[in-house]
Parts: structure tokens; C-alpha cells; sequence
């Protein structure tokens, strides 16, 4: 069964997590974070990664060391694209933990990129082809770029590379990766303008080993698209006097402004709508989770654990505050880099004031980067509750047009029915339990009864403009019980995992008892099927007449007396799915959370609500 | 903690000294995470783990059970001296199996929810401890040999994953027999079922079984004006066998169980009184951070039903749908 296989599989995730501490370090790294759902966490973060991973190795290696040569101030436009990219960077909480052990892939694997020998011309404009097709792919066919790259620098310059370098190359080859992707987006015509020339040996180099160490079998199909790109990069050389690779992407970057005004703004502007579209989809994958596991029940049959879909819940709430708690990190290991980034730069002072600029930039856009996430932040926040507001003025309204309409209910009725449903239209997500609201009658109001009870359901329902779900019970109570009882679970079931949230059920006593049990999944207060619905539920009374001075106490003693004569026969054996008094009492004190009287209504004509 | 200090000083280390290698920092911090992962006993430190060591406080066992419980004194004894007994041997015989059963709104899903919590600290959310709610997931009988068979691989897997897992079973008179059945095997005196061992695993089976009766035992020592902590288990586990258990046309769903004495305590929990709604209420009251208001406390509890229609002694539904209640009067 696939069931079988899915359990099969978590039970085995749960033997690993206990069994065998995983050794990479990706892993570990999220351990270090105390929550539970380590195991099935894995791969919400493993698919993410090796895309990061991938782009990441690849802007390693492109880093020139020029490039942390020299920090001058750079024109104002500059910044921009800068911040941009290191926003990106940020969102990319373990980028640093890879970034170290592609360090030590890069140290390894450089004795073995230095023999090849090209030009350093065709290197330059390959790099340029290649990067002019990559921003025209998206992120997976990056490395395959990045490679190319690697191998043309490398092959132009046979330098040893120092540790630093190549750690340096690293950082800012990744931000300038980076900004280079965005670039890429916003077209192809800025990047033939600004094709960086050939840069130094040492940051081709450390740019190609790190692309070789990581994607060695991409590397022959990489090939046959070098030669397209040789062409296109020819214009860019004179343009351009920086002396590494990196350094020239970064330059592409600050000359854009130089060349077209607006055109820094483009790639700023893709940075930033892609950060906060992946942003916003993050926090929609997560919300939606949230909402996910209550209406999985009835479709995965074959998932019986409660605690199982909890704990999902529990992962997803864990995995926003991870990553709200891995900015702090990010920031942290950022300034890391930062801090020695300047150093390892003033190593290889170059004169080149454009790199400089970059670094100081990035410094300066940190800032404005939170500032960012504040923003969205709370504007994510506000814009949820505004949804919750607007809900509860619709049912607002529509109870309003019902209270002038039905005149002659008691006003405990609209008083209790409107706070308590409010209120749970009101509450913070996830709400802990579902609404329940038990109206009833005597006989005289048997028809406000019904429309009365359909109306709220509907006014509760109003803001998503769908119909409550309807069950009747009218003269079931003689059919088989574990047929009503299947067919009352699969409508409740169906209707609110496509979007209904209110349900009504006429007649509740006229159901078969048995199949009452099912108001056990569907009302329990701890583990509801659903939680964020409202349930109506009704008792027609076999008294000609309510009266109007009783107390809602002693409405709720008729209700409990009623349905206990109806429900339980001391002829009935009891088995686990035939009613009797403890059962009862149990189902009792769920569906019994708030129990209304309605009146009759003398304007009521037979079949036509109000 | 020592490892948390070096690591602290670690990542610390680059802002002091502004020209650390990064490379072989990586590689310490690298060599550090590992070896942290690799040695389960830091490991565990930060994350749950399925400690065979284990050991449960009886203090503390003791202490949330009187601070939470209210009105349960047979139930709080029994728990704390089965649980404590259970998790300090080291060789059980067979798997701890308790039966909490009696009227609603008692407590027994909540003292289920301390017992789990003393053991595990994430308590229900642990990876250790499985909750199965009949009316939830088994709730059609036409679908019993499927829910058979999830049931059976589930325990299996989770018990050889970890031997002191704990499963709650809610709402077990709502349970299929024939899936009673499918468990009975666990719960027995094996050493090993299918190369697996449940001795150590703890089973708590939550119902409203025999409520009705217990409530008879508490009503006639109300009535003849005994107090109700006075009321022993043996008072009670006569009046529930001659009623239920020996019935065999009961359909109790003990009886299967109770043939072969695999259930190893019955807990019945009784009907709460007036002072124990208040007292649920108080504490509902400053869960939520509002100071407590006696008259407030007062006009919700007056607002329960209470039965039997004469003495109105006993809270009809427990503790539950008090709390809707509370919010009224809050809201004014």
C-alpha cells in the first residue's frame, strides 16, 4: 500500500534521525536548531540547497582576488545593485555552510584545474557568451555556465591561488553571481554592453576549480555551447579595465548606471520582486501548511496520526521561525565575511577603486536590507488580520439584515449566537476548536427553526460567498446507521476541504444514533477535523411551544433530556458503535457549547425564509 | 555548557581578531558540528531522542498531577505509583497498559497529556508518543482491515524505533472490536512479537466506559454523606464488574481485554462537582491573563447543568464547554 510505503518511509526517517547523527554538515547545522522535526525538515531544505549549492560553487570560483583590492567609494548608482545582491544573499541561510566546505573543495581540486592553457581573451568573451546565456536560463544551468568559465579563466592563468583569495573570490563571487542572475532577467542587451573582460588567473582559477570539484560530468555538455559565445563578448573588451572576472561582473553591474541610467534599476528591481515574491510564497507555502493538515483527514485515509499532522504543523511553524531566526545568523556570518573580506582584499590592493565601492556598499545596504524584511514583514502580518476583519463585518451585516427580519427572537439568541461566532471568525489562526452552535425549538417554530439556522450558517460563510453545507436528518431515523453515518462524513468532509466553512444539519435527533458518533470528529475540542468551521446544529423539540420566560439553562436541561430519550433505548445493545448513555454524554458536552432558543415567527410563510 | 562557551569563542574569534583564516576556520567550525552530531549525548541535548535512560521524576510527576488535576485523587495515586514503578524497572514484563475511563470533562485526556509530558518533554508533539483518536481515525467499520493494517505497522515501527514509545488510544468504546483485537497482541506478555519487543512501550487506553456506574458509586457516597476522597478503587471495581465486566453481553469493550488481565490498571476518573468547576475555571481564567474575578467565577459555573435533577451534584459535562462560557463575560 502506498500508505504503507509513506509510513514505511517516515518510520525509517524516524529510525535514521535516531539511529545514525547524519554527517553533513547541512544537516547538522539545522539540528543545532532545537526543534522536533529534524528528520522530516530535511528534505524541505534539501531541495533548495543543491540549486543554492550549485550557483553558489560557481560564484566562488569567479571571484578575481583584484577584486578585494580596493574599496573607493563607487558612484552613488552603484549601491544599489549592490544591496540587491546582497539581499539575495541573505535569503539564502545556509549559503554559508556550504560556502566553507566549497572552500575546501576549491583548495583540493585547484592543483588540478591549472594546466589547461587558453586565451585570455577567449576566456573573456566566452564568459561573457556564458553569461549572457545564463541569465537567459534559469538557476539549474548556471553551474554548467560557471563551469565553462572556470575552465577558460583557468586556462588563461596558472596561478596558485592562496586560501584567502580563493575564500574572498568565494564571498564576493557569490554576490556578484548574484546580482548577475538578476541581471540576467532583466535582459540580455545590458549584459552585451557590458561584458567583463578576462580578469586575473587567480580568481579563474579558484572559479574553476570550484566548478570543476562540484560538476565534473556537466562539464562535457557545457562544451559544444562555448563557441557561440566567443562572438558576443568581443565588444566588451575595451569598455573595461578591471582585471578579474569577478571584478568585471562587478563592474557590469556598476556600469550599467554609467551606460543607461536606468538601468540599474532593472536588475535592482528583479533582485527585489524575485527576493519578495519567493518571499511571500514562503510565508503562503506556510500558511497554507497550516491550514493543510486539519482538512487532510478524510483524504488521507491512510493517515491515522493526529500527532503526525500536529507535528507537521509544528514543523511548519518551526521552519518560519527558523528561518526568522536565521537573518540574525545570516547578518552574523555576513559581517564574518565582511570583516574579512576586507582584509584578505587589502591583501591584493590592486587599485581598483570599483571593488572597494562594492564592499562598502554592501555594508551600507544591510540596513536597508532589514528594514526591508521589517517592512514586508508587517505588511504580511497587517494583511492577514484585514482578511479576518472584513469577515467578521460581512457576517456583521448579513446577522443585522437578519435581525430586523426575524423580529420576534429573543435577544439572547442574537446577543450569544453573534460574540461567540464572531469571536471565532476574530481568532488568530489555528484556531483551536470549531464553532458550535445548537439552536432549538418547539414544534411552533419548527419553519424559523429551519430557515433561521440556515441563514446564520450562510452569514457565517458570507465572507468566502459560498453556501453552508446542508444535512437534513427530517425522518432518517430509521435508516442504517453506518450508512448515514458514511454519507454525513463524506458531505461535512467534502464540503469544507473545498472550501465551505459553515455546515448546517437539520433535525440532529431525527438522525440514527449511531451515526451521531461521527459529531465526535468533527466537534471534539482538541482534535476537530476541521477547526476554522462553524456548525449548526438543530433540535426540533416535541413540545408544541417553547414559552418565553425559560432560561437558557433550562433550554439546555430539555435539549440533553430530549436527545437522551431519543438517542438511547435500554433495549439496544451496547457496542462500540450503538449509542448509549456514556457515549451520549461524551457527544453531549462537544456539540453543547452554546444552546439557543428560537421563536416562531408569525411572518413565516410555509418553505420561504425571510 | 562547555561545548555551547568554545563555540561562542569560536565564531566569536573573527570579530576579534579581524584577519582569521576562514578556511581553516570553516574546517574547525566543520570539525566541531561534527563531532557535536556524531556523539548522541550532545546530540541529545538539543534535540529529542529515544533515551533508553530515561528516568522519571516522581516529584515532579507528583507535582503536576496535583496542580493540574482537580477532583481525581484515585486517579493521581494510581498514576503516579503505576508510572513510577513502571519507568524504573528496568526489565518490564510486559508493556504498561492503563485504562482511564469515566465521565467526560473529567481529565483523562489531560492526565494522559502530564503523563507524556513527564516522560517526553514535548509531551503530545513528541516523536515518541502516538496519539489515535477512535472517532477520528477509525471511524468507519467498513474500513477495518485497512485501519488494521496501518495500526499494526504503525506500533510496530515506532516501537522498534524507539522501545519507550508511548500510544494513547481516545475514545476506545468508540473503537471497532475487531481492531481491539488487532492490538491485543502488544499489549501481552511476549518478549519479542515479530522480532520486535513492546515491554517497555506504555499504552493508555482513554474512554468513557462505565461512566454511569462510577457515578452511581460517587452519588451513593455523596448521598449517604461520606466524603469523596473516601471513596477506594475497590469500591469501585466491584460495582464496574458486576455491571460490565462480566457481562457478556455487555459489548464493554474491556471484556476482550480484561479476559486475559492485559490491561494492567483501571482508572476510573469521577464526575466533578461544583468546586471543581470553579476551580477549572480559575485556572482557565489566569491561563488566559485575566485576574480572577470570584463573581465572574460564579456566574460561569452556575451557567453548567448539573445532574441528578434533585441534588444537582454533578457537573453534566465535566470541565468542557466552560470555557465558551468564560468568554461572554469577558467580552462585555
Amino acid at each position: 500500500m502506498a500508505g504503507d510505503g509513506r509510513r514505511a518511509e517516515s518510520v525509517i526517517e524516524g529510525w535514521g534521525l535516531h539511529v545514525t547523527p547524519r554527517a553533513p554538515l547541512r544537516e547538522g547545522r539545522r539540528r543545532l536548531a532545537p526543534e522536533r522535526g529534524g528528520g522530516s525538515d530535511a528534505p524541505a531544505h534539501g531541495t533548495p540547497s543543491p540549486s543554492r549549492h550549485a550557483r553558489r560553487e560557481v560564484r566562488f570560483s569567479e571571484e578575481p582576488p583584484e577584486v578585494y583590492g580596493d574599496f573607493e567609494p563607487p558612484v552613488a548608482k552603484d549601491r544599489s545593485p549592490m544591496g540587491k545582491r546582497i539581499q539575495l544573499k541573505e535569503f539564502r541561510p545556509h549559503a554559508t555552510k556550504e560556502e566553507v566546505r566549497e572552500r575546501a573543495y576549491n583548495l583540493r581540486s585547484q592543483p588540478r584545474r591549472q594546466p589547461r592553457l587558453q586565451e585570455a581573451v577567449e576566456m573573456r568573451t566566452r564568459r561573457a557568451a556564458r553569461l549572457q546565456q545564463e541569465n537567459s536560463q534559469q538557476p539549474p544551468p548556471q553551474p554548467v555556465m560557471v563551469r565553462r568559465r572556470l575552465r577558460d579563466s583557468h586556462s588563461s592563468e596558472e596561478e596558485e591561488l592562496s586560501p584567502q583569495t580563493v575564500v574572498s573570490q568565494t564571498v564576493s563571487k557569490k554576490t556578484v553571481w548574484r546580482t548577475q542572475e538578476t541581471s540576467v532577467m532583466s535582459g540580455d542587451s545590458v549584459l552585451d554592453l557590458l561584458r567583463p573582460p578576462l580578469r586575473s588567473p587567480r580568481s579563474d582559477s579558484a572559479y574553476k576549480t570550484n566548478g570543476n570539484t562540484e560538476m565534473s560530468e556537466l562539464e562535457a555538455t557545457s562544451v559544444p555551447q562555448k563557441v557561440n559565445f566567443s562572438e558576443e563578448g568581443d565588444t566588451e573588451e575595451d569598455d573595461q579595465d578591471i582585471s578579474d572576472s569577478a571584478v568585471t561582473s562587478v563592474k557590469v553591474r556598476s556600469e550599467e548606471p554609467l551606460d543607461s541610467g536606468d538601468q540599474t534599476s532593472r536588475p535592482g528591481q528583479h533582485l527585489e520582486s524575485f527576493w519578495q515574491s519567493s518571499q511571500s510564497q514562503d510565508f503562503k507555502a506556510l500558511d497554507t501548511q497550516h491550514s493543510v493538515p486539519s482538512s487532510k483527514y478524510q483524504k488521507n485515509l491512510q493517515n491515522i496520526k493526529i500527532s503526525g499532522c500536529q507535528k507537521n504543523l509544528q514543523e511548519r511553524v518551526d521552519q518560519t521561525t527558523r528561518i526568522r531566526t536565521k537573518m540574525p545568523n545570516d547578518s552574523f556570518q555576513k559581517s564574518e565575511f565582511g570583516n574579512q573580506s576586507p582584509s584578505t582584499f587589502s591583501q591584493h590592493m590592486t587599485g581598483q577603486p570599483k571593488n572597494a565601492s562594492f564592499v562598502k556598499m554592501k555594508w551600507w545596504w544591510w540596513p536597508i536590507l532589514v528594514l526591508l524584511i521589517l517592512v514586508f514583514g508587517s505588511w504580511w502580518y497587517t494583511h492577514v488580520p484585514e482578511v479576518e476583519s472584513t469577515a467578521v463585518q460581512e457576517f456583521q451585516n448579513q446577522m443585522k439584515q437578519l435581525m430586523i427580519k426575524y423580529q420576534g427572537q429573543d435577544e439572547k439568541l442574537w446577543k450569544r449566537s453573534l460574540t461567540f461566532l464572531e469571536k471565532h471568525l476574530n481568532s488568530s489562526q489555528p484556531r483551536p476548536q470549531p464553532a458550535i452552535l445548537l439552536l432549538t425549538a418547539a414544534r411552533d417554530a419548527e419553519e424559523a427553526l429551519k430557515c433561521l439556522s440556515e441563514q446564520i450558517a450562510d452569514a457565517y460563510s458570507s465572507h468566502r460567498s459560498v453556501r453552508a453545507i446542508r444535512i437534513d436528518g427530517t425522518g432518517r431515523a430509521t435508516e442504517d446507521s453506518d450508512a448515514v453515518k458514511l454519507e454525513v462524513d463524506q458531505e461535512l468532509s467534502n464540503g469544507f476541504q473545498n472550501g465551505q466553512n459553515a455546515a448546517v444539519v437539520h433535525r440532529f435527533e431525527s438522525l440514527p444514533a449511531g451515526s451521531t458518533l461521527i459529531f465526535y470528529k468533527y466537534c471534539d475540542h482538541e482534535n476537530a477535523a476541521f477547526k476554522d468551521v462553524a456548525l449548526v446544529l438543530t433540535v426540533l423539540l416535541e413540545e408544541e411551544t417553547l414559552g418565553t420566560s425559560l432560561g437558557l439553562k433550562e433550554i439546555e436541561e430539555k435539549v440533553r433530556d430530549f436527545l437522551k430519550v431519543k438517542f438511547t433505548n435500554s433495549n439496544t445493545p451496547t457496542s462500540y458503535k450503538h449509542m448509549d448513555p456514556d457515549k451520549l454524554s461524551g457527544l453531549w458536552s462537544r456539540i453543547s457549547h452554546l444552546v439557543l432558543p428560537v421563536q416562531p415567527e408569525n411572518a413565516l410563510k410555509r418553505g420561504i425564509c425571510l | 555548557m562547555k561545548l555551547g562557551r568554545a563555540l561562542g569563542l569560536l565564531l566569536l574569534a573573527p570579530w576579534a581578531v579581524r584577519a582569521v583564516e576562514p578556511i581553516s576556520l570553516g574546517l574547525a567550525l566543520a570539525g566541531v558540528l561534527t563531532s557535536y552530531i556524531s556523539y548522541p549525548r550532545l546530540y541529545c541535548l538539543f534535540a529529542e531522542c529515544c533515551s533508553q535512560k530515561r528516568s522519571l521524576s516522581r516529584a515532579a510527576l507528583q507535582k503536576d498531577l496535583d496542580r493540574k488535576l482537580f477532583g481525581q485523587h484515585l486517579a493521581k495515586k494510581v498514576i503516579l505509583n503505576a508510572l513510577t514503578g513502571f519507568i524504573s524497572n528496568p526489565k518490564p514484563k510486559k508493556p504498561l497498559t492503563l485504562s482511564l475511563h469515566g465521565w467526560t470533562g473529567t481529565g483523562k485526556n489531560f492526565a494522559s497529556k502530564i503523563i507524556a509530558e513527564n516522560i517526553y518533554e514535548g509531551g503530545l508533539h513528541s516523536h515518541y508518543v502516538h496519539l489515535f483518536v477512535a472517532t477520528l481515525h477509525f471511524p468507519h467499520a467498513s474500513n477495518l482491515t485497512l485501519y488494521k493494517d496501518q495500526l499494526q505497522l504503525w506500533i510496530r515501527g515506532n516501537v522498534s524505533a524507539c522501545a519507550r514509545s508511548i500510544f494513547i488510544f481516545d475514545e476506545m468504546d468508540k473503537m471497532h472490536a475487531g481492531l481491539i483485537d488487532a492490538i491485543k497482541p502488544f499489549l501481552d506478555y511476549y518478549d519479542h512479537v515479530d522480532g520486535v519487543s513492546y515491554q517497555k512501550a506504555i499504552f493508555i487506553f482513554l474512554s468513557n466506559a462505565g461512566a454511569e456506574r462510577i457515578t452511581d458509586v460517587a452519588l451513593d457516597f455523596w448521598r449517604s454523606g461520606r466524603q469523596r476522597e473516601d471513596i477506594k478503587l475497590g469500591d469501585m471495581e466491584h460495582a464496574l464488574s458486576v455491571s460490565a465486566f462480566n457481562n457478556k453481553n455487555s459489548g464493554f469493550w474491556h471484556s476482550s481485554l480484561i479476559d486475559r488481565n492485559l490491561i494492567d490498571y483501571f482508572i476510573p476518573f469521577l464526575p466533578l462537582e461544583y468546586k471543581h468547576l470553579k476551580m477549572c475555571i480559575r485556572v482557565e481564567m489566569q491561563a488566559r491573563g485575566y485576574d480572577v474575578d470570584e463573581d465572574i467565577v460564579t456566574r460561569v459555573a452556575d451557567e453548567m447543568t448539573f445532574f441528578p435533577k434533585e441534588e444537582r451534584v454533578f457537573s453534566d459535562k465535566g470541565c468542557k464547554t466552560v470555557f465558551t462560557k468564560l468568554d461572554y463575560y469577558y467580552d462585555d
